[in-house]
């Protein structure tokens, strides 16, 4: 696997680019790398990261609290970054009750993909997607979800929300300034079969 | 005197109630202690596995302290002072009391991302995660779990 260089990258392909695609990138390459250079190991998103209740009530040390009968204690409302940044999905695939705000993939079929060389709103979407495989569908590949908080002059994201897993809380950062674990920063991979797959799609709303 | 006996009748009552209810109690304490134990054992097989395939020096000090906290546990539940209560309640949890534990979902005993979100389906529950630590410890008298993709009734498991 191999990145793409990082501006001009155009239209993706095969299944996992397929689509109407996204040729442009809609934000640049930021000034300095904050988060991914910090974010590597468990120790250190214990370190760096705000912490919420995960699936379970925990103490200190991640280990499980129980009840007097001794089931663990489920948190109902945790959440993920998908469900912070485009709510509940219906599709039950997409969780297992009882915790239905830690969504698996988003809901997509209320946004639109952005089209080459529209420009970035706060409050559009971003998915991210790690690819491993030639051939790999969409869905799988999906990493991580934010929301567009800030945009510049030429309609670039400079700033997203996330919602950093369902322990964790809420950060902002660049739009490419992502951990490891969420994909490359660059705009697009190119597979061993020579598709080019994206590692970032923005989506609208659809009025 | 008959007073005094209603008073003995009521005390008693009171007594053989504190009896009946309280031994329960003790019992769900001592299962509480040892469900913790487990969970002590999952937690530290997940952070030994985080650092497992870091061999980056500035991971070591890291690597090794998790790694001596998970074989300690290991330790203790295998050759500690309570072993026979261990496999008994291995035994009864992935026996008699199985459906029970099929209910808490979402414990795997690998690393996974923290900071992604993964199919909590794909994940073992906590039977299915006590049958592991009973297979791997004792079945198979191991000194550390095995992972899912190496133990049959785990395939496709995260």
């Amino acid at each position: 696997m191999m990145m793409v260089p990082d501006e001009g990258m155009h239209s993706g392909g095969g299944s996992g680019g397929s689509g109407s695609g996204q040729s442009i990138p809609h934000d640049k390459e930021p000034s300095t790398y904050i988060w991914r250079n910090k974010l590597k190991t468990p120790d250190d998103f214990a370190l760096y990261l705000p912490k919420t209740e995960g699936m379970y009530k925990a103490d200190v040390n991640d280990e499980l609290l129980r009840d007097a009968n001794g089931d663990p204690i489920p948190v109902l409302d945790a959440y993920n970054c998908h469900y912070d940044a485009y709510g509940a999905n219906s599709n039950p695939a997409s969780y297992k009750a009882p915790f239905t705000k830690i969504v698996f993939f988003p809901d997509l079929s209320n946004y639109r993909e952005l089209a080459t060389n529209e420009a970035v709103q706060v409050g559009d979407k971003i998915t991210y997607y790690k690819w491993t495989y030639s051939g790999q569908d969409r869905q799988s590949a999906i990493s991580h979800s934010a929301t567009v908080t800030k945009v510049d002059a030429n309609g670039y994201a400079t700033e997203v929300r996330s919602k950093m897993g369902e322990s964790y809380g809420i950060i902002f950062h660049h739009p490419r300034d992502i951990p490891e674990s969420y994909g490359l920063p660059n705009p697009g991979t190119i597979m061993h079969n020579g598709e080019i797959n994206p590692n970032r799609i923005y989506y609208r709303k659809v009025r | 005197m008959k007073k005094q006996f209603i008073y003995t009748s009521i005390l008693s009552s009171i007594l053989l109630g504190l009896m009946v209810f309280s031994t329960p109690l003790i019992a769900q304490t001592a299962l509480r202690d040892i469900l913790h134990e487990f969970d002590k054992l999952r937690t530290y097989s997940i952070k030994y596995d985080a650092y497992r395939e870091l061999n980056e020096p500035e991971y070591a000090e890291r690597k090794k302290a998790h790694k001596k906290k998970y074989m300690d546990q290991i330790n203790y539940i295998k050759k500690g002072p309570n072993r026979a209560i261990y496999i008994q309640f291995l035994n009864d949890a992935t026996g008699k009391d199985s459906l029970r534990y099929q209910k808490q979902i979402g414990m795997h005993y690998t690393y996974l991302v923290p900071i992604r979100t993964h199919n909590i389906g794909n994940m073992p529950n906590m039977f299915e995660y006590l049958k592991a630590v009973k297979y791997s410890l004792f079945t198979l008298n191991k000194e550390e779990l095995i992972l899912p993709k190496d133990i049959p009734f785990l395939k496709g498991k995260l």
